[in-house]
């Protein structure tokens, strides 16, 4: 299951590697590699006490701005959002100083907060999409000026919780899968093209936390101790996940080339199943799940170890029939896997690879 | 700033390497490609895909055995009720003597009687309502199915049977300990840091013997978190009653908070000299941090809750702990991978 024990060197001198590596570029990689030039980002712990710590401290800047009445008016409240923005950038892109980051990292929150709810006086007919727009508009200006990527990470996120709060609060319902299809387009083009650029990483865990989280939503809506009228049928939803997970299986693949594989049909038919027959977030934690494997993200991975129980869980609550009946589903959809895996092992197993 | 690490041409290659090297553009396309079915082949997905299924698959089947009980079917008589879950208990454990315990489909039938063994104590206490309270029965799961625990060398069943004995000792607290205020809740605290923290010095006597089926890391991410939890809780609740006069805290949150402190520095100190993983020491860092700004949020806001100047200098008092603990932790990551690739040469 693990990576096989391989040294670089011997990776790249493999003759299925050679066949469609030249000299040249071998001796570029050694050489970076020598010069120690290939660096990994800070470690997941790193970003979350710093992303942790940055929130309290913004948390602080903006009750010193509440209690020195800096934020008695709404205009002010937005000068000094775009005034704590600047100053994160311009801190950010003058050092690389643990603390200076930090302190940058908190000006950039407390100003993203103080920009999107404290501005909302204005405006005398108040409307959730305003916020939405604000925060659109801090997203496209401030993610490629603000290296960090805790805060590339948190701003999205802001995005799509206000999206979701807006067509819950002044939209009809169904627009929720228009928020659905842009999380799975904004995850299928980050994780399917094969070279997109290290800045965006924080963007595709956003993307991977959004999707889910928004379906978790929808799904939540839909039960009845939901106390908001929010209907919508979730088969929209539905579609364009499974979609979304098949494209991805037929991609990791290596296209549809090997459509005829029979592990392949496999794999598209259960997503095909369990689209049309359970909830969409369970196709899509199965996608994060593959992608996770795929890129040895244990970010990614994570993520679909929350998601995918709290899916199970909430489909089988929210399923219309009595314990005993709901007890006969569980046990027979677990024998069903079951026996999908006795069967892929008697007929569809492949030879173990050498290398 | 990024941590440097030099991804040594001899070291051992990995998915992720190879992911930065094609990002950073010194890998092709077709190169990446092939050198990733070399690493990650089609078998390594089937055995993955193989497992998941089983994993998901005994779950389900499991949670559906659990709603079956608690239904609570009239019809049946309780003898065909036991007759029922103990068949299937044997069968598992049959079926994974024939398996072998050493397969993880063999472990995964150990799991699943130790769970039927917890549903048996339920539909007895359904059947034979005594009115004993419910921390009995995880005390009598956990005590049941320790042999297996024990036999099994499967780390998802040693996690389950710390849950239940965790589970116990919180019911046992909840319906003996704190009616009536009997046990103070510091107890319960002490009590749960105990037994936590003898599972991961368990867990490391274990992999220090080279036990294979202790390698996944998972496990001692969430012990130590427990047990950082547990003993932290006492250390806040005392800084911020130590200057109430009316909710003085008891001497056993003194001592809980005596031991909290050897018991991270003594922590700090083995993975930081003995065993040099990151995990541990970033989790008691961050435990250190917490603790230390409750501190100091308490000295500042005591009598001074309305101050501006206070909460601006306690928001630069946050980045200057945890951007400290951030350069601190980037230094000992830096330390000991260069002590590590010393002693590997």
């Amino acid at each position: 299951m693990n990576n096989k024990t391989i040294t670089i060197k011997e990776l790249l001198a493999h003759p299925q590697v050679l066949e469609h590596i030249n000299k040249s570029e071998i001796e570029q990689i050694h050489y970076e590699c020598q010069r120690e030039t290939i660096q990994t980002n800070d470690p997941l712990y790193i970003k979350i006490l710093s992303g942790v710590g940055a929130w309290f401290s913004a948390f602080f800047l903006i009750m010193f701005c509440v209690l020195a009445d800096l934020l008695d008016n709404s205009t002010n409240a937005t000068v000094i959002g775009i005034i704590f923005f600047i100053a994160a950038i311009f801190i950010a892109k003058a050092s690389k100083a643990t603390f200076l980051d930090q302190l940058a990292l908190a000006l950039a929150i407390a100003g993203n907060i103080l920009l999107v709810f404290y501005h909302l006086g204005i405006f005398y007919n108040f409307s959730f999409l305003t916020p939405v727009l604000i925060q659109t508009t801090v997203c496209l200006v401030v993610y490629p000026l603000y290296a960090n990527a805790v805060y590339r990470y948190l701003a999205p996120i802001l995005l799509a919780l206000l999206i979701a709060v807006w067509i819950v609060e002044e939209q009809p319902a169904h627009f929720i899968h228009f928020l659905i299809a842009a999380e799975t387009l904004l995850l299928s083009l980050l994780t399917i093209n094969k070279k997109i650029p290290a800045k965006f990483n924080p963007l595709l865990y956003s993307a991977a936390t959004m999707l889910p989280a928004t379906l978790l939503f929808l799904n939540f809506s839909q039960i009845s101790w939901w106390r908001i009228e929010f209907q919508t049928p979730i088969q929209v939803s539905s579609v364009l996940v499974t979609a979304f997970t098949i494209y991805l299986f037929i991609h990791l693949a290596g296209g549809a080339k090997h459509l005829r594989e029979p592990w392949l049909i496999t794999a598209i038919g259960t997503s095909a199943l369990l689209g049309a027959f359970t909830t969409p977030g369970i196709p899509t934690a199965i996608a994060l799940l593959v992608l996770g494997y795929n890129y040895n993200d244990r970010i990614l991975s994570g993520l679909a170890y929350l998601f995918l129980p709290i899916f199970l869980i909430l489909y089988y609550y929210s399923l219309n029939v009595d314990l005993a009946y709901k007890s006969w589903i569980l046990a027979g959809s677990g024998l069903i896997l079951l026996t999908v895996r006795l069967l892929a092992k008697r007929f569809l197993q492949p030879k173990k690879d050498t290398i | 700033m990024p941590v440097k690490q030099q991804p040594d041409w001899n070291k051992y290659a990995n998915v992720n390497l190879l992911h930065k090297l094609h990002q950073d553009g010194l890998l092709n396309d077709d190169a990446f490609v092939a050198a990733k079915k070399i690493l990650r082949p089609s078998s390594a997905w089937f055995s993955w895909a193989n497992q998941l299924l089983l994993i998901i698959g005994v779950t389900l089947v499991l949670a559906g055995v659990i709603f079956f009980f608690a239904y609570n079917w009239a019809q049946m008589g309780k003898f065909q009720k036991f007759a029922l879950i103990e068949l299937s208990i044997v069968s598992c454990i049959v079926a994974s003597f024939f398996r072998g315990a050493e397969q993880l489909s063999g472990k995964t039938l150990i799991l699943s009687a130790s769970v039927l063994c917890g549903v048996l104590l339920a539909v007895y206490g359904q059947i034979y309502q005594t009115g004993a309270d419910s921390f009995e029965l995880f005390r009598g799961w956990a005590f049941l199915i320790f042999g297996w625990v024990i036999v099994s060398e499967f780390a998802a069943l040693w996690f389950l049977w710390l849950v239940i004995v965790n589970t116990g000792v919180i019911l046992f607290w909840l319906q003996v300990g704190e009616p009536g205020h009997a046990i103070d809740y510091e107890w319960l605290c002490l009590a749960i840091g105990i037994i936590n923290s003898s599972a991961l010095a368990l867990w490391e006597t274990g992999l220090k013997k080279e036990f294979r089926w202790l390698t996944s890391k998972w496990l001692q991410p969430i012990l130590l978190i427990t047990i950082l939890v547990s003993l932290s809780i006492p250390c806040i609740d005392l800084i911020i009653n130590s200057y109430d006069s009316y909710d003085k805290p008891s001497s056993i949150t003194f001592y809980i908070s005596a031991i909290w402190v050897l018991a991270t520095s003594a922590g700090y100190l083995y993975y930081r000299n003995n065993k040099r993983r990151m995990t541990p020491i970033a989790l008691i860092t961050m435990n250190y941090s917490v603790i230390l700004l409750t501190l100091i949020g308490k000295i500042m806001f005591y009598n001074n809750h309305g101050n501006a100047g206070t909460a601006l200098l306690f928001a630069f008092i946050i980045i200057c702990v945890v951007g400290g603990a951030t350069v601190f932790l980037k230094k000992v990551n830096i330390a000991m991978t260069a002590k590590s690739r010393e002693i590997d040469k």
